[in-house]
C-alpha cells in the first residue's frame, strides 16, 4: 500500500509543472570556481548575447578580436545563449553573484532588469564620455530608472505602416483614413489591413502607438481615444476588413498575410523588410507613418536592443571596450552589418539611412516612438491590456467593456510606478 | 506487505543484525536520484509558494520572507485563477472521454488480422510522437479562421455557410485545443488498450462462442472486464498527461483569446515568467501538484479494493 502511494505521488509529482527551476544554488557552484581562476590570471571578460544568426555572431567576434589587437585589452570572451533560456540564465547567474561584464538585452525589459538587481549603475560613465550624447529621447528614456541610465542602445527599431503601392495610391494618414482605405481595398480574397493581435507583446506593441496618438496613456487605458482606437480594429474584423484571426495572429503572421498577398497593409517593424523581400521579392510596396489620430500626433513605439553592463563586475574593464566599439565610425560599419537603424539622431544622418527610401521612413518614425517606460510591473499591465484587446477583438466585450476591466488592472499599478519614480 | 508488527525500536535493531541494510543501500543511487531530481524540486517549490518571491528579490534569498498563505489568497482572488482551473477541468474530462473511446475504437479495429494492419499501427503513433509544439502548429493552420482546412472543408460540404473561428473565439478555442490534444492522444491509449486486449487470451473467447455469446456479449463479459487494471492505469496516466499539458496550448492560442484556453500550468507559467510573481506561480503548482495527488489517492483506494475483491 505504501510503496503503492509513493509510486503514485511521485508520478503525479512529475506530472505537475513545476517552477522553481529559477533557483540559485547551481549557478552559485559553477561561478565560485570561474572567479577564483579569473581573478589569478589575466582577467577574461564576459560578453553575453542571444544572436542567433550567423552574420550577427560574426560582427561581435570581429569586434571583440579587433579591439584585443588593436588596443592589446583583455581577452572578451563571448557566450551565445537561447533567447528561450536567455532571462532565466541571467537571473539564475545573478543569484550567484557572476553576471556577464557586458550582455545584450531586450531593451525595454531595463526597468525589470534594474528592479531584479541585475544591471549597473552607470550614469555617471555614460554622462563622461558622451556615448549618449546624440541618442533620441525616447531612447534615452528607455534606460532610465529613477533619474539613472542603466545601458545603451545598440540599435532601435519601431513599427511602421506597410502598404501595397499597386492598391493604394495614398497612404492613409488618419485613423479615418486607414479604415476607409482599408475598406474600400478589402475584397473576398484581400483583406484590407493587418496587425498583430494574440495574447503576447506583440498585440500591445502595435497598439500602443494608437493610444499615444490620441494623447491618451496607461493611466486609463479606458480614457476615449483608447476605447476609439481598440473599438476601430473590432469593427474591421467584424466588418472583414482585417483578418477575424487577428487575436490569433504574431507580427509574423502579419507579414506572412501580406508577403502572400492576403492583406494590402499592415504594421510591422523593420525586422520583417529582408524576410518580405526574400519571399516576395516581386510584391509592390512602400512605408508610411503609423496613421494618427485626426487631431492627435504621429507616434510609434520603440524596440530594440541594449547592451547592459552587470551588476558588481568589473566596470573599468568593459567600458574600455564599450568605448572603443562606439567609436562613430566603427559603431556605424557594425549597426550596417547588424541591418539596423541607429538609435543617434547623428548617426542616422548618414546617406546609409537618408537616402534609402525604407530606411528613411523608419528613421523618421523613430523620432516619433516611445518608450514603454513604466516600470517593472509593465508586463503585469501589458498582460492586463493583452487580455482586453483579444477579449475587443473577438467580439467578446465592447472595446469600452473590456478597456475599463483592464484599467481595473493597470491604473493601480501605473499610479504605484508613478508614485517610485517620485522618490 | 505487512509483515512487520513489531515497534519500531525492535525492528530497527533487527534490520541491522539481520544486515538487510546492505541490501537496502543498494537502493541509494536509486533514492539519491529521486530526492535530487523530484523530491527536492517539489519541496522547493511549496517553499516557494508561501514565501514572496518577485523580481526584485528573486536573486537575493534573504529577503524573500514567509508570507504564509498571502500568495493562494492572492490567486484565489484572481478571477483569472478560477477561470483556468475551471479550464482544466473541461480540458481534462473532455480531452479523456475522447481519446479514450476513439483509442478504444482504433484498438478494437487494428485488433484484426489484416494486411497493412502494422504499418497503419505504426503511423498512428506518429501523432504520439510528434513533439507538442508541432502539433500545435500544425493544428493552428487547420482551425484558422480564413485559410484552415477545416472551415474549407466544412464549407464544402455545406455543414457551415460561415466560416468558424476556432482559435479567435471565446467560445471555441477551449474546444479547440481538447480537439488537437486528443489527437495526441489517441494513439497513447490505443497502444496501450491494443497490448491489453492481445493479452487475453484466446481460449476465452472461444469458450464464450461455445457459450453462445454475440460478439456483443463478447466484448462487454470478456474484453471489458479483462481490460479493467490496463484501463485504470491508462485514465491515470491520461489524467496526469492531460492535466500538465502546455506546449499544444502555448503553440496554438497561448491561452487566449482573453485567457479563454488557459489552463493551470499555462496559468502558473504566465504568473512566474511572464509576470514574474514567482511565488504566485509557485502557488498555482502547488495546487495542481495537491489535485493530482487527490486523484492518486482515490485511485490507490480503488484498485486495493480491487485486489482484495479479486
Amino acid at each position: 500500500m505504501f510503496k503503492k502511494t509513493l509510486a503514485l505521488l511521485l508520478a503525479a509529482a512529475l506530472a505537475v509543472g513545476i517552477t522553481s527551476c529559477a533557483g540559485g544554488t547551481d549557478g552559485k557552484d559553477n561561478s565560485g570556481n570561474a572567479n577564483n581562476g579569473g581573478q589569478a590570471e589575466t582577467k577574461e571578460l564576459n560578453l553575453w548575447h542571444y544572436w542567433d544568426s550567423e552574420s550577427q555572431q560574426a560582427l561581435l567576434a570581429d569586434m571583440v578580436k579587433s579591439y584585443k589587437d588593436e588596443t592589446g585589452g583583455p581577452t572578451i570572451k563571448i557566450s551565445y545563449i537561447p533567447y528561450s533560456e536567455y532571462i532565466q540564465k541571467i537571473l539564475v547567474t545573478a543569484a550567484g553573484g557572476d553576471l556577464p561584464e557586458l550582455f545584450i538585452y531586450d531593451g525595454n525589459s531595463t526597468a525589470t532588469f534594474v528592479e531584479a538587481g541585475i544591471l549597473a549603475d552607470i550614469t555617471d560613465r555614460i554622462n563622461e564620455s558622451g556615448v549618449m550624447k546624440d541618442t533620441l529621447e525616447g531612447v534615452v528614456a528607455e534606460h532610465e530608472v529613477a533619474g539613472k541610465l542603466y545601458g545603451f542602445p545598440v540599435y532601435a527599431n519601431c513599427v511602421a505602416l506597410f502598404y501595397r503601392t499597386d492598391l493604394i495610391e495614398t497612404p492613409p494618414t488618419t485613423w479615418d483614413q486607414l479604415y476607409e482605405t482599408a475598406k474600400s481595398v478589402a475584397t473576398d480574397d484581400m483583406y484590407g489591413f493587418a496587425m498583430a493581435g494574440g495574447a503576447g507583446e506583440d498585440a500591445v506593441f502595435q497598439f500602443l502607438p494608437f493610444m499615444w496618438s490620441a494623447g491618451e496613456d496607461l493611466d486609463n487605458v479606458a480614457a476615449p481615444g483608447t476605447v476609439e482606437a481598440l473599438d476601430m480594429f473590432s469593427t474591421m474584423i467584424k466588418e472583414g476588413v482585417m483578418s477575424s484571426d487577428t487575436v490569433n495572429h504574431s507580427q509574423e503572421d502579419a507579414r506572412v498575410l501580406f508577403e502572400t498577398g492576403r492583406v494590402a497593409m499592415m504594421l510591422n517593424g523593420p525586422w520583417n523588410v529582408v524576410p518580405l523581400q526574400e519571399n516576395a521579392p516581386d510584391m509592390e510596396w512602400d512605408l508610411a507613418m503609423i496613421p494618427k489620430k485626426a487631431d492627435g500626433e504621429f507616434a510609434s513605439i520603440l524596440g530594440g536592443e541594449s547592451f547592459g553592463i552587470g551588476k558588481d563586475t568589473d566596470i573599468d574593464g568593459i567600458w574600455n571596450f564599450v568605448e572603443y566599439l562606439v567609436e562613430p565610425e566603427r559603431y556605424q560599419e557594425f549597426l550596417k552589418g547588424l541591418g539596423q537603424l541607429p538609435a543617434d539622431s547623428v548617426l542616422a544622418e548618414d546617406p546609409y539611412y537618408q537616402d534609402d527610401p525604407i530606411n528613411k521612413v523608419f528613421i523618421d518614425q523613430l523620432k516619433s516612438a516611445r518608450p514603454r517606460a513604466y516600470g517593472g510591473k509593465y508586463n503585469e499591465m501589458s498582460k492586463a491590456l493583452q487580455t482586453a484587446i483579444s477579449s475587443a477583438m473577438s467580439g467578446d466585450q465592447s472595446a469600452q467593456d473590456a478597456l475599463n476591466d483592464a484599467a481595473a488592472t493597470i491604473t493601480p499599478l501605473y499610479e504605484e510606478f508613478k508614485a517610485s519614480e517620485g522618490k | 506487505m505487512k509483515k512487520q508488527k513489531s515497534p519500531l525500536l525492535n525492528s530497527g535493531k533487527k534490520f541491522f543484525r539481520s544486515g538487510r541494510y546492505i541490501d537496502y543501500s543498494f537502493t541509494v543511487p536509486a533514492l539519491a536520484f529521486i530526492a535530487i531530481f523530484m523530491i527536492y524540486p517539489i519541496w522547493y517549490n511549496i517553499v516557494m509558494s508561501f514565501k514572496e518571491i518577485n523580481i526584485s528579490n528573486l536573486t537575493d534569498a534573504s529577503q524573500q520572507k514567509f508570507i504564509g498563505f498571502a500568495n493562494f489568497s492572492a490567486i484565489f482572488a484572481d478571477k483569472y485563477f478560477w477561470n483556468s482551473f475551471q479550464n482544466t477541468f473541461v480540458f481534462v474530462l473532455f480531452s479523456l472521454v475522447f481519446q479514450f473511446s476513439v483509442g478504444f475504437l482504433f484498438a478494437l479495429y487494428f485488433n484484426k488480422q489484416f494486411r497493412g494492419a502494422k504499418w497503419m499501427r505504426a503511423i498512428i503513433l506518429i501523432a504520439w510522437m510528434n513533439p507538442g509544439i508541432i502539433t500545435g502548429a500544425i493544428f493552428k493552420w487547420l482551425l484558422a479562421g480564413d485559410i484552415g482546412i477545416f472551415n474549407y472543408l466544412l464549407m464544402q460540404i455545406g455543414i457551415i455557410s460561415e466560416p468558424i473561428n476556432f482559435l479567435a473565439s471565446t467560445q471555441t478555442s477551449l474546444a479547440s485545443v481538447i480537439l488537437g490534444n486528443v489527437w495526441i492522444g489517441i494513439p497513447f491509449n490505443m497502444v496501450i488498450l491494443l497490448s491489453g486486449i492481445q493479452g487475453i487470451g484466446n481460449e476465452l473467447y472461444e469458450s464464450a462462442v461455445i457459450d453462445g455469446a454475440g460478439s456483443v456479449k463478447k466484448f462487454f463479459y470478456i474484453t471489458v472486464p479483462m481490460l479493467k487494471p490496463t484501463i485504470m492505469v491508462l485514465l491515470l496516466l491520461g489524467f496526469i498527461y492531460t492535466f500538465k499539458v502546455f506546449d499544444i496550448i502555448y503553440a496554438m492560442t497561448s491561452g487566449g483569446p482573453a485567457n479563454s484556453s488557459q489552463i493551470l500550468p499555462y496559468y502558473s507559467y504566465e504568473q512566474s515568467f511572464k509576470m514574474f510573481k514567482f511565488g504566485e506561480g509557485a502557488a498555482a503548482s502547488c495546487i495542481s501538484f495537491v489535485l493530482i495527488a487527490l486523484l492518486a489517492v482515490v485511485y490507490i483506494h480503488f484498485s486495493n479494493k480491487e485486489e482484495m475483491e479479486a
